[in-house]
């Protein structure tokens, strides 16, 4: 989705008006493109699974799903704003473990949950203070940065567990896994939650808009008065914090910090915004088209295993849907006239 | 920085002093860095080990006495017991008159049970008297190959290889034989090494042969029962060998239709209508993710068998289970003896039994054998280690409530030759040796 050129204060208002709604227009007629193009292979693969296995479409299977998908989701919701402001975020592999492990070990020390969940998103939002600056300050590309702090914040990880799993010695640390609404665990709503305020902020609101024009064109967007610098720093610190906050999800689910766990959510977390239609150059992209390709992700792993697909060839069959799914999306783009 | 800043060209002057600020710079921050490194290499960024050592036969009073079976993935050499006339020599005062050296390399320094297993043998090592060196291979095999080559260099007066990619043991063989340094090769074999290890076959049916009864003595029988293996599949045919026999035997004593060994394979995730196989690779989170798909697939009244090759495997899809609210429909057995693993055998109902290694001890096991081979002893193809099958009633007698090894199991005939090394007295903590 990108901003239509309003070239201001050198049209009439009723004319402004008329080209900001046109714009506006031809914005969401992209995006609506985006979401049908994957919408549409999302709906193949449900077809498909459920003819394929009888256990796919079950309630207790779709909140299943839900329950599978919302910690990529979370980290692949902080990503997309990275993306489309033309960066991207591989620290989040290391600070997702590492907010598992701090949480366990604050719960573990007697701090009360919800306080426990605030100092890991502080933690987090260190860690993308820490690259933010990096990139913005010593002008060091993304790729770089990120791996670079994506290997200390992992290293943090092991050294602040010693490699062992932590338990959870007070049980009701794990509420946002254990307490459910109509089976659905709290961490789903939160996820949900998440999703609404990031398409609300990249939609309608100023900070939004921003993102896009930063991903547009950053040297433009400078040019234009946007502070590029402080708003890439935010994105950055966004970003972590989500992934801080899926590190508190998965150890809640597992009742357990470990080092080990979401090892691989910066590649999936990329991939399902890129499924989603964002593009790697900035500018594009969109939350619901995120959320399609995060539960493609999770519903193709989910069937495969319920079809009892060895291991070793569910990663062949990802890759080969993932080629799919994307080729699906070019497809349409370039049956739309979209050449970019 | 304005943009004329940005698009300015530097003067040759000024290219010339930041190349050599870099040239001078450089040399300076590298070795600040290479003095305050450790030598040990940094903790993996890699989830947690597939390539676990998984326990050995019980020595628990319930269980057979433990065959000399030594069962490995590449060739299968019978072990042969008791090198009792090997092991008459005493090869304590030739070992003590000078301190020897050893290197050890570490199938990776994260994960519970590898963090201990390292960090017990550098202690026993400093107990016994030896010079030390410690490498990373990180469960991969060019990290593996290159810290080889760079104990090899060091001259050390033995090895300790604990290599978790089984295909290049031809080529550490090359390295160390080149080097004519011999080697011990922990867990997973290394040809031309001596083998340290437990038998994971002998684990999975000793399990087997404890857990079952426990679910017929609740009426469970094969008609109602599902099994659920989880498998660490890059762990090697060995190391899964253990939950491979596990449903071998389980199937035997409900009264399924019969399993093969070969039957269970990497590639597998049916076995028959009762068992299902699931992929943990050998990690908390994997094998929670599967176990919750597969749990799908599982009728919900239908009483379940959990094992997998690693605590932390088993701690995930128990997990699974629990969260899914099927606890009571299933029995758990672990596998390593890990403080939460030994929790849970304390504390919750359906976890009955729990495989030990006793990981964090294997050094003296190691330091005696290196004590022996450096003076003179031709070991036995296969050393084993200390291993029993822990249940809620003998618990007490090997871990105190903090889960620390407190009595190690006596020595068996695979081990026996040990103690003429004089190495594990010096320890004081295995049943039997005084």
């Amino acid at each position: 989705m990108t901003d239509a050129p309003v070239a201001l204060g050198t049209r009439e208002p009723a004319e402004q008006v008329a080209a900001v709604a046109a714009g506006r227009r031809e914005n969401l007629i992209q995006a609506s493109f985006q979401i049908l193009g994957i919408g549409t292979f999302y709906v193949l693969i449900l077809v498909f699974f459920a003819f394929a296995t009888p256990n796919f479409l079950t309630y207790s299977n779709t909140l299943n799903i839900l329950s599978n998908v919302t910690v990529i989701g979370l980290v692949a919701g902080g990503q997309v704003l990275t993306i489309i402001s033309g960066g991207f975020d591989l620290s989040v592999s290391g600070v997702v473990p590492l907010g598992a492990v701090t949480f366990a070990l604050l719960t573990n020390a007697g701090v009360v949950t919800v306080p426990a969940i605030l100092a890991v998103l502080a933690v987090g939002g260190l860690v993308g203070l820490c690259n933010g600056l990096i990139v913005t300050r010593l002008g060091i590309n993304p790729l770089i940065t990120t791996l670079g702090t994506l290997s200390i914040t992992t290293g943090l990880a092991y050294t602040l567990s010693r490699g062992v799993t932590i338990p959870f010695r007070n049980p009701a640390a794990g509420v946002l896994a254990d307490r459910t609404v109509g089976g659905l665990s709290w961490y789903v709503l939160a996820f949900a939650l998440a999703s609404v305020i990031a398409f609300a902020m990249l939609r309608y609101t100023v900070f939004g808009r921003m993102l896009y024009a930063i991903g547009g064109n950053r040297d433009a967007s400078r040019l234009a008065g946007l502070r590029v610098d402080l708003l890439t720093v935010l994105v950055y610190m966004l970003c972590s914090m989500m992934a801080a906050f899926a590190g508190v999800v998965v150890s809640s689910q597992l009742l357990a910090g470990s080092a080990t766990v979401g090892a691989d959510a910066a590649l999936s977390s990329i991939a399902a915004v890129i499924l989603g239609g964002a593009s790697l150059t900035g500018g594009v992209g969109g939350v619901p088209g995120t959320l399609i390709g995060v539960l493609v992700l999770g519903t193709i792993s989910n069937g495969m295993a319920l079809m009892q697909v060895p291991a070793f060839y569910q990663q062949i069959a990802t890759g080969v849907i993932l080629l799919l799914a994307v080729g699906f999306g070019r497809l349409r783009a370039v049956l739309s006239g979209d050449s970019s | 920085m304005s943009i004329s800043q940005i698009s300015a060209p530097i003067s040759r002057r000024q290219a010339l002093r930041r190349f050599a600020a870099l040239g001078v710079g450089l040399p300076i921050v590298s070795s600040v860095l290479a003095a305050c490194a450790p030598q040990a290499q940094a903790p993996a960024a890699t989830s947690a080990p597939a390539a676990a050592p998984t326990t050995a036969p019980a020595a628990a009073p319930t269980s057979a006495p433990p065959k000399p079976a030594a069962t490995a993935p590449t060739a299968a050499p019978a072990a042969t017991v008791a090198p009792t006339a090997a092991a008459t020599t005493a090869p304590t005062t030739a070992a003590a008159a000078k301190q020897y050296s050893l290197s050890f390399a570490n199938v990776l320094e994260s994960g519970e049970l590898f963090v201990q297993l390292g960090n017990g043998i550098e202690e026993a090592a400093k107990v016994a008297g030896f010079k030390f060196k410690r490498y990373n291979n990180n469960l991969d095999g060019p990290t593996a190959i290159n810290n080889a080559r760079l104990m090899v260099q060091d001259q050390p007066d033995l090895i300790l290889e604990y290599n978790g990619v089984e295909g290049i043991g031809e080529s550490l063989r090359k390295i160390f034989d080149d080097a004519k340094i011999p080697f011990i090769a922990i867990n997973v074999p290394v040809p031309g090494g001596v083998w340290f290890n437990l038998v994971n076959k002998e684990i999975g049916t000793d399990t087997a042969n404890i857990v079952v009864p426990m679910a017929k003595a609740k009426g469970w029988t094969g008609a109602d029962t599902t099994v659920v293996i989880i498998q660490g599949s890059t762990a090697g045919e060995e190391v899964n060998d253990c939950v491979r026999y596990f449903m071998v035997t389980t199937a035997k004593l409900l009264g399924l239709p019969e399993v093969q060994p070969s039957d269970i394979t990497a590639l597998t995730t049916t076995i028959g209508s009762n068992g299902l196989q699931v992929d943990g690779k050998g990690t908390l989170e994997e094998s929670y993710n599967q176990v919750k798909n597969a749990l799908q697939t599982i009728p919900a009244g239908r009483h379940i068998l959990l094992y997998s090759i690693n605590d932390d495997s088993v701690i995930g899809g128990w997990r699974a289970i629990s969260e899914s609210q099927r606890e009571s429909n299933t029995i758990v057995a672990g596998l390593g003896g890990s403080v939460a693993a030994l929790e849970e055998l304390r504390t919750n109902p359906q976890w009955v039994a729990e495989g030990s290694v006793f990981a964090t001890h294997w050094g003296e096991y190691l330091m005696a054998m290196a004590t022996a081979i450096l003076g003179g002893v031709t070991p036995p193809p296969l050393t084993k280690s200390p291993q029993a099958v822990l249940l809620k009633d003998n618990v007490g007698k090997y871990y105190d409530a903090e889960g620390k090894v407190t009595l190690l199991p006596p020595l068996v005939a695979e081990n026996m030759y040990l103690k003429a090394t004089g190495v594990l007295q010096k320890f004081k903590n295995v049943e039997g040796l005084s």
